[in-house]
């Protein structure tokens, strides 16, 4: 039994209104799902898209009832559920079409209805683009400065990880001493392929070039940088893990 | 219609058709007229077997009331009989004479002598025409399972003719009323709902309800799947048709109270693969009240039965979970599904939409933290 297969089992038990149908790209899941939050009653018609890299390849959804504004964070028609990072991390904790929808659709729906009733998001929301995602790494990194956080993220692109190289931030420690902490547990992460980093990466090269923090962008272009891009077949068309 | 509403209006299409594939209450009464008349006959007056302390009971989809139509105006309804002989030892009979003195005592009645088909495996057959026909299996008790107790107090020895060639040993085993606990246990809750619904409907009481008026969405899904098999095998490999008690066994375990007959047929046929039927790599639906019996035993020796029962469960995924959710209209729903169930069945299409169950929310009141994006 494919594992999608299995794992709509259990999803069913929770969501007894989703339909599972096999498509050439993989599966869709179709269908309603009913949501009560504070004394608020909705239903959202949702659909679900599986390919069949699942589970690297993380699924999509979109809303197909007509309810929710197709201007709130929408990425080419699907729900922009978090910075796609964020969305990486939460669904490899488990990788389960359950874990998906209970901490990740459901929310954005939450999210939703919080915004309808009072007209703003209950944890506020990213900055769309690039910038967006920037800011999230720097948030989770813990990383003041734009070109720090630029060079953080060339050690994960470059995939070149050396903990007693001296940290880019210039205190002269160790990077295992010193920012590396904070990126060591991605690089060894054994999943951290199946997520499209690169195109996060490329963006942010782009975003710091307009702003003029940076003056070129061969140096973070590296014969490295394009050897990852080649051994993961990047293609700008793909989406982020989602 | 939104695919809530779709599933919904599927599942009472779905609840009138199975209605119409029930045998009609005229004729259920009927025969339980006729096998309880069987039943003083053998039980009672001058019979001989009074002195064994018989029972006569109904066992298989008469018993779980999962009987349906035949596919033909021809064929006839199978009614599955057991002849108990609660005060007769293994020790003290033999399978041939177990089945000689049952059979000796329907002959002594001019009737059922009449209506005897020839002798058959394990049973007496009586045939009333353009009806039933009537299976009536000897048996005793299997003291040594009984003593275990649970769901074994009711096992059975019967008889076998092909055992009674061999020498007359080995016993085969069956237990009938254990089944059907297992099966009224698989399905208690709602059924103890849907007959309190049908009380209060009657201004009855819950007591006066016979039991043979409730019918769960399990029984309901068993009926509809054995009509979609009875159709598909009409259509080629007759005789490659699965048998009821493997339907009726693997739905049972799968079943998990879902509320409506549409839900419970999706997670059926959802949940049956190859894995489930196998077991170190041979075919195998166990007994659920005794494991040493392998339902699936004749597909491990011929391997176009597994073959065959693949083929129709992905006939029945198209046709239920696939086909008929497309449709958006009424319909076209049933269109779908007489095609796959039959057209020998009425099929009103006036559904009462007061009937439309609510669904069940999720509750969810913590917000998680989260903060959607988006790169437009």
């Amino acid at each position: 039994m494919n594992i999608v297969q299995k794992q709509f089992l259990d999803l069913r038990k929770k969501y007894p209104y989703l339909y599972l149908q096999k498509n050439p790209q993989g599966f869709i899941i179709e269908g309603t799902i009913f949501i009560e939050s504070n004394n608020i009653k909705e239903q959202y018609e949702i659909e679900i898209n599986i390919s069949e890299k699942y589970p690297t390849q993380i699924p999509c959804v979109k809303e197909i009832g007509g309810k929710i504004p197709k201007d709130f964070h929408h990425n080419q028609g699907y729900f922009c559920l978090e910075t796609p990072f964020a969305v990486w991390e939460i669904f490899r904790k488990k990788e389960t079409l359950l874990n998906f929808v209970d901490n990740l659709v459901v929310p954005y729906l939450l999210s939703y209805i919080f915004f309808k009733v009072s007209g703003k998001l209950p944890f506020g929301e990213h900055p769309h683009g690039a910038e967006g995602v920037l800011k999230d790494y720097k948030a989770r990194f813990n990383v003041k400065d734009d070109l720090l956080m630029l060079n953080l993220l060339r050690i994960l692109a470059e995939n070149n990880y050396r903990g007693h190289q001296p940290c880019p931030c210039g205190s002269q420690k160790k990077l295992s001493k010193c920012h590396g902490k904070n990126i060591y547990h991605i690089i060894v992460d054994e999943k951290w392929v199946g997520f499209n980093f690169m195109k996060d990466y490329l963006m942010i090269i782009c975003l710091l070039k307009e702003n003029n923090v940076i003056n070129g962008i061969s140096k973070y272009c590296s014969k490295k940088v394009k050897h990852t891009l080649n051994k993961i077949k990047y293609n700008p068309n793909e989406k982020w893990g989602y | 219609m939104n695919m809530y509403e779709r599933t919904n209006k599927i599942s009472m299409l779905l609840e009138k058709i199975a209605e119409e594939l029930d045998i009609p209450e005229s004729l259920y009464l009927e025969a339980k007229n006729r096998y309880e008349s069987v039943g003083d006959w053998l039980s009672k007056g001058d019979s001989l077997l009074t002195v064994y302390n018989p029972e006569i009971y109904p066992q298989g989809s008469f018993l779980l009331g999962t009987v349906i139509k035949p596919i033909s105006n021809k064929d006839e309804y199978d009614i599955d009989l057991v002849c108990f002989l609660a005060d007769l030892d293994k020790s003290e009979t033999s399978q041939s004479e177990l089945k000689s003195i049952v059979g000796t005592r329907l002959k002594e009645n001019d009737t059922y002598e009449r209506l005897l088909d020839e002798e058959g495996r394990r049973c007496w057959t009586l045939n009333y025409a353009n009806e039933f026909h009537m299976d009536i299996l000897p048996a005793i008790a299997d003291l040594d399972l009984q003593k275990i107790g649970g769901l074994h107090q009711d096992a059975i020895l019967i008889t076998d003719k092909k055992k009674i060639d061999q020498g007359d040993v080995d016993w085969p085993k069956s237990n009938p009323k254990g089944y059907a606990k297992w099966f009224f246990s698989r399905q208690e809750v709602i059924y103890m709902a849907i007959k309190k619904q049908l009380a209060d409907l009657l201004k009855a009481s819950i007591d006066d309800i016979p039991n043979y008026k409730v019918k769960t969405p399990l029984q309901r899904a068993i009926q509809v799947l054995k009509r979609h098999r009875d159709i598909f095998f009409s259509r080629k490999h007759s005789e490659h048709k699965p048998i009821s008690i493997i339907i009726t066994t693997l739905t049972a375990e799968i079943y998990q109270g879902q509320e409506n007959i549409y839900s419970a047929i999706y997670d059926i046929l959802q949940a049956i693969n190859e894995d489930i039927v196998k077991q170190n790599g041979n075919f195998s639906i166990k007994n659920p009240v005794n494991r040493d019996e392998n339902f699936a035993d004749k597909w491990n020796e011929d391997e176009k039965l597994p073959l065959a029962f693949f083929d129709w469960i992905n006939s029945a995924r198209d046709t239920f979970c696939r086909d008929v959710l497309k449709k958006e209209k009424d319909l076209e729903m049933m269109d779908v599904l007489k095609e796959n169930l039959g057209f020998n069945i009425k099929m009103d299409r006036n559904i009462d939409s007061k009937k439309i169950e609510t669904p069940v929310y999720i509750k969810v009141n913590d917000l998680q933290n989260r903060r959607p994006w988006g790169n437009e």
